[in-house]
């Protein structure tokens, strides 16, 4: 049942625009960064290599807190879904408790 | 299997009296609940949907208590709320397919050819793949029939269906419900007097969270032949005739109001004796005639 769930909330979520916009952005954020000298992402330390592992761990950190934030707004949106687009009343599953085993 | 309604009462936090001692019994076959906007169809339903509580009195369908027992009854429940939205980017076999998971079909083959069957049943097949927001008010009353009928349910609630439909769409609609309703309990809310007298087999009334009237739509009909006389009026004369005579009614016929009055006794003076109509039934068990 969960897994079912959540391949519906993946394909759901994929077809959305939101999602898109954010990948894009993510992408051209660490694309830039590694691929020129004027775009930095992190504090930029001289005498490091590019691709040093400390670069590259604080490009993850970075990118792993700006994808948090993403995560709750996509969450909070699947859980208050039912509500928004007033479908609460169809929806309520059967039994609630295996809904989520 | 059949319903029991005994005793029903629910006020709300603000003071108003939606049900008010609910006695009823719904056997199978098409079950019309008649009523005015605000009379407490929709509590009462809601109440049997399990989606609120009562504050006292008892449901009972066949021998599940409906008020404690909810899980029993939500697998063999079919609701068609009175509004519902839909999930935007979503096309009706997808929807349909979620909604079915979340009634607990669980295997993936099965609910698909679920979703094909309720699909073709609702005659919406052919646009299955399209978004449902981009649905007429017709077919998402339609696709709202096919999410209520997963799981065969045994008892089907269904919330004012033809608010907002055109008349084919109407006649469309009642014919899919009326196919429906053969096996199992089917309870149609609705302000639209016709509806239950083409329909329903047993109807009851209700005003203001009262039951007025609880047997057959034709039998209530019948009881009122002979007793309804009509007259066009000025509309000047309105208020004399509701003084003098019992009103029932009174509705604009090419601008000039026709009148529906009821009697005991037989009534000249340019009445004429009307057919009664159900809506001759409905207001006059709302106004307390006769």
């Amino acid at each position: 049942m969960f897994i079912n769930l959540l391949s519906f909330e993946i394909r759901y979520w994929l077809r959305s625009m939101m999602v898109w916009v954010f990948f894009f952005v993510i992408g051209a954020m660490i694309f830039g960064a590694t691929s020129s000298d004027q775009i930095v992402v992190g504090a930029a330390v001289s005498n490091t290599y590019r691709n040093a592992p400390f670069v590259i761990q604080t490009y993850y950190a970075l990118i792993g807190i700006f994808t948090m934030l993403m995560a709750t707004a996509f969450v909070n949106s699947a859980a208050a879904r039912d509500f928004q687009y007033n479908t609460h009343q169809m929806s309520s599953p059967r039994r609630s408790r295996s809904s989520l085993s | 299997m059949e319903l029991r309604i005994s005793n029903l009462s629910k006020t709300y936090a603000n003071g108003v009296k939606a049900l008010d001692d609910v006695t009823l019994s719904v056997p199978q076959g098409m079950y019309g609940l008649l009523g005015q906007n605000g009379a407490g169809k929709s509590t009462l339903m809601r109440t049997i949907a399990t989606l609120q509580e009562a504050d006292s009195g008892s449901v009972m369908l066949g021998d599940i208590d409906v008020l404690k027992d909810k899980d029993a009854v939500r697998q063999r429940l079919g609701y068609l709320p009175q509004d519902f939205g839909v999930y935007p980017r979503i096309s009706a076999a997808d929807m349909l397919d979620h909604l079915a998971l979340l009634k607990g079909v669980t295997s993936g083959g099965e609910r698909k050819a679920l979703v094909e069957a309720m699909l073709q049943k609702v005659n919406l097949f052919e646009h299955r793949k399209k978004a449902l927001s981009s649905y007429s008010g017709g077919m998402r009353q339609r696709f709202g029939i096919a999410q209520a009928l997963i799981g065969n349910p045994k008892l089907l609630i269904v919330d004012e269906p033809t608010a907002g439909l055109d008349p084919g769409e109407r006649n469309r609609f009642y014919n899919l419900l009326a196919e429906v309703g053969e096996s199992v309990i089917v309870i149609l809310s609705t302000h639209i007097v016709e509806d239950v007298l083409e329909l329903c087999s047993k109807m009851a009334i209700i005003h203001k969270g009262r039951v007025l009237y609880e047997g057959g739509p034709e039998a209530a009909v019948e009881s009122l032949a002979g007793k309804i006389y009509s007259r066009k009026i000025a509309k000047s004369e309105l208020k004399d005739y509701e003084t003098q005579y019992k009103v029932i009614s009174n509705k604009m016929v090419a601008g000039r109001p026709l009148i529906h009055v009821y009697s005991e006794t037989v009534l000249d003076d340019g009445f004429a004796v009307a057919q009664p109509g159900l809506e001759d039934v409905f207001f006059s068990k709302i106004n307390e005639i006769g």
